[in-house]
Formats: C-alpha cells, sequence, structure tokens
C-alpha cells in the first residue's frame, strides 16, 4: 500500500497524550511554573532517541505542553542523544554543564532548554493539594509527610550505599582505584609521553647531525 | 420505476440523489444530542486520538484560517481556535443545524470565542470564496456527501495554494482477520448499543453500512488527485478501519 506511513500510530498518539495530560495535570498544580510556561507559547522542542529510536515534539501552548508524535515544520530547538545519553542528562548535577557533560546534541535555539532547564529547577507541585482533594486536608498532609520522610530516608540511604560501595570496590577489595590515584596515573602517564616526544625529538636532532 | 442515472447509495438502499441529503440530515437530527457519546461509546475513545493525529499532520499555526467541514461538535475546531490564536480563524461548517448547534454550544462553554465561526454549509458548494483557508479538514463527513467528487472540487477551490486537506474517514482494514472482525462488531454491535443508548438502531446501521459503501484508500486517493490535488497520499490508522488522507493545492 502506497501510504505514507502506517502502522503504530493510534498507541503512539494514545501513549503520548496519557502522558501529556499527567504532565499537565502536575504542572497545574503549581501556578508559577504554569506562569513561566507562558514565555515560551508558540515554542516547539523535538526529542530525538536515536536507540530506541523514538522522537516527540513538545509544543508549548497556553501555558500548557502537548506531546506530538508528528509535526509538520521546524522545529524551534532539536535534542538528539540514546536514552542513556538523555537519562545521564537528567541525573547529572551541575545543570549549567549538563549538556556538555553528557552526549546528547543540541541544535537550533539553546536559549529555549535554557528557559526550561530553569523552569524544572523552580519546580514545585503542591502534590498534597492534589490528595487532599480526594482524600481531605489532614490525611493528605500525614501521607505528605510520610512521604517526605521516606524520600530523606531514601535519599540518605541511597548516598550510604554508594559510600560503602565506593569504599568496599576501592580499599577492601582494591577493584577500583580512587579518583585521586586515577587522576594521579594519568598525570604520570601525560608526562611520560611528554618526556618520550621530547626524547625522540632529540633522536632525531642527533640522526640528522650524523647523517650531515 | 427510479431512473439508476439519478439514484446514490443511502447505506445499502439505493434513493434518488435529492433525498440522499435529507434521508442524511434525518440521521444526525436524531444522533445529534449523544453523538460525543456515542462517538466514544462505538470507539472506546480511540477517535480522539484520530483527530489528534489529524491535527499534529494539519500543520497549522497561528495566524492561519481554518475551515471545518461537518465539524460537528466541535472537536477539531477547539484544538485548532488554540492553534491558530487570535491573528488566526477558525470556520466549523456543518450541513446539519442540530449538529452545528450542538458545536456551538461545546465550543463556546470550553471558551472558543473570538476566533471561531460557525457557518451551516454543504460541502459540495462553500459559500466562501477562491484561495481563502490554509487548511480544511473534514472528519466522518465525506462518507455523508451525496456528490464526493464534486465537494472535493468545492475543497480545492476555496483552498489557497499551498494549502492542504485533510479527510479522516473511516475506511478497508488491509487484515482480513480485522476486517471480520470489524463487519461482525459493525453490524451487530453497534446497532444494538445505538438502540441502547438513544433508542434509534436504524442510524447506526446506516452508520456501519455507510462506512463499507465510502471508496477505499485507494480509490479516495485518486478521486484526490481527480479533483486537482496534489502531493495526494493517505495515513491507516487502526489497522486500516480509520484513514487519513492529505492532498495539498498546486
Amino acid at each position: 500500500m502506497s501510504a505514507w506511513r502506517s502502522g503504530g500510530t493510534t498507541l503512539k498518539v494514545g501513549v503520548l497524550l496519557a502522558l501529556e495530560r499527567a504532565v499537565n495535570a502536575s504542572i497545574a498544580l503549581d501556578p508559577a511554573t504554569q506562569k513561566s510556561l507562558q514565555a515560551l507559547d508558540g515554542k516547539v522542542l523535538h526529542i530525538v532517541c536515536t536507540l530506541p529510536s523514538h522522537s516527540v515534539f513538545v509544543l508549548f501552548v497556553d501555558q500548557h505542553i502537548e506531546l506530538w508524535s508528528l509535526f509538520e515544520g521546524a522545529a524551534d530547538t532539536t535534542l538528539s542523544g540514546s536514552a542513556s545519553a538523555f537519562f545521564s542528562l537528567w541525573r547529572v548535577r551541575h545543570k549549567a554543564t549538563a549538556l556538555a557533560e553528557s552526549h546528547v546534541v543540541l541544535t537550533g535555539d539553546s536559549l529555549l532548554l535554557q528557559q526550561l532547564q530553569n523552569i524544572a529547577a523552580h519546580l514545585d507541585i503542591d502534590w498534597e493539594a492534589l490528595l487532599a482533594e480526594r482524600t481531605g486536608d489532614v490525611v493528605a498532609h500525614q501521607l505528605g509527610r510520610a512521604a517526605r520522610q521516606a524520600g530523606v530516608w531514601f535519599t540518605g540511604a541511597r548516598r550510604e550505599a554508594e559510600r560503602l560501595a565506593r569504599e568496599f570496590l576501592q580499599f577492601e577489595s582494591a577493584t577500583v582505584p580512587s579518583r585521586h590515584e586515577v587522576a594521579s596515573f594519568c598525570r604520570d602517564v601525560d608526562d611520560l609521553q611528554l618526556r618520550m616526544d621530547r626524547l625522540q625529538a632529540s633522536i632525531a636532532v642527533l640522526q640528522q647531525q650524523r647523517g650531515d | 420505476m427510479t431512473d439508476p442515472q439519478n439514484t446514490t447509495h443511502f447505506g445499502y438502499q439505493q434513493v434518488p440523489v435529492a433525498e440522499k441529503q435529507h434521508k442524511v440530515a434525518e440521521v444526525f437530527h436524531s444522533v445529534a444530542a449523544r453523538y460525543d457519546l456515542m462517538n466514544d461509546l462505538l470507539s472506546g475513545g480511540v477517535h480522539r486520538l484520530w483527530k489528534r493525529f489529524t491535527i499534529e499532520v494539519s500543520g497549522v499555526r497561528a495566524g492561519h484560517k481554518v475551515l471545518d467541514i461537518a465539524g460537528g461538535t466541535g472537536d477539531l475546531a477547539f484544538k485548532f481556535s488554540r492553534l491558530v490564536g487570535a491573528d488566526g480563524q477558525v470556520i466549523l461548517a456543518d450541513i446539519n443545524a442540530s449538529m452545528l448547534n450542538v458545536g456551538r454550544d461545546r465550543l463556546i462553554d470550553r471558551g472558543a470565542v473570538g476566533n471561531v465561526q460557525f457557518a451551516q454549509a454543504n460541502a459540495e458548494c462553500l459559500p466562501f470564496p477562491d484561495n481563502t483557508f490554509d487548511c480544511i479538514t473534514i472528519a466522518f463527513g465525506l462518507r455523508n456527501v451525496t456528490d464526493k467528487d464534486k465537494a472535493l472540487r468545492s475543497m480545492l477551490r476555496v483552498l489557497k495554494p499551498g494549502g492542504r486537506l485533510l479527510v479522516l474517514e473511516f475506511s478497508k482494514p488491509g487484515n482480513p482477520l480485522l476486517a471480520k472482525a470489524y463487519d461482525t462488531y459493525s453490524f451487530r454491535a453497534m446497532p444494538l448499543i445505538g438502540k441502547l443508548v438513544t433508542n434509534d438502531a436504524d442510524s447506526y446501521r446506516y452508520l456501519a453500512e455507510s462506512i463499507r459503501m465510502h471508496p477505499d484508500q485507494e480509490t479516495l486517493k485518486t478521486m484526490m488527485q481527480d479533483a486537482g490535488f496534489a502531493e495526494c497520499d493517505f495515513y491507516n490508522m487502526t489497522g486500516g478501519v480509520v484513514a487519513l488522507h492529505r492532498g495539498v493545492k498546486p
């Protein structure tokens, strides 16, 4: 059949629509973010995942976002990279250098990405308000407090687990070197490289003189 | 005896050409009040995804003029009104006054005012000047039009050069198993649901029959080319149960 494309469209549109509704429902809980999105009105961000192969267009319309499977036009900004590169971009701690540290490639208007990073950094969703609509204020507050305490505990536990794993691997089993040891080793290799270059140059000069 | 030259199909029946418009109008007067509910029930809500994809393919931008023919209850017109913004214009057109009233009320209730206008219009002779619109959509409406070729020519006339026509319509599933299941659903379940919800099985029997009488993907594409559209192609959705045809005015 000579259809210009076919297959999987309905499913993809459905998934994106469900995701879009969830994101917009979350944004609606933070009026400041909603207001910030107004500055992006009419902008289009194209996210291209190379592995696995998927793409999605994020449109900013009327203080909310729309996730489209197809966009007949040029996006203002395109971000492309593998799923792991996007994940590392999301995980990176220093937002100012996040893009440079990741393997995500940006083309087009970088200001849009900066604006989005700013909005994401100040995102403060009031989950308790959403919960309170269904459970009432008291239950929502108790659940919120429990969730916050669990969050703090999990963050601490994760950091502690990372520290213990690092210490075990570096000091007890000596399976991997520490960051400082690696840095020192790299400096030594660089130094050796420079010495070798100088030695090679000296030999070349001596050979030249002997030949003359 | 009816002259076969002057008859057309109304579902599986042959009726005089002059009568089809009246009969289709009766069907839509009957279903207008519960049109959205029935669409959701019969398609399981999937009609919203088909329409969403149509919006994505439309290429409509701020400032554009859009005509939504057979716009019914205004699903597409509502989305277009947000995309074209204050500088654009959306015209929701329908031949059926009952559907147009429901659509107008719904759009006003949802706050789509200012850039939306309403027109009771026949797709075969659109009451607009030549080269007016950037985009024309007709969703689940073309199969009810008596003279489809004339309607396509009329749409071509009012489109601006470079403007695009999008026809979203039921079509022919490519997979024989899906086609069989779809037939069973259309002729058994749809009239039954129509009977239970709206006490009107006949309108939904007509719906199933009119879908079967509608041209398949390739035929409609050829009809669009014959009408003068360029870059004609189609996009199958849900296994070909629905197809989105696109054509551009050269």
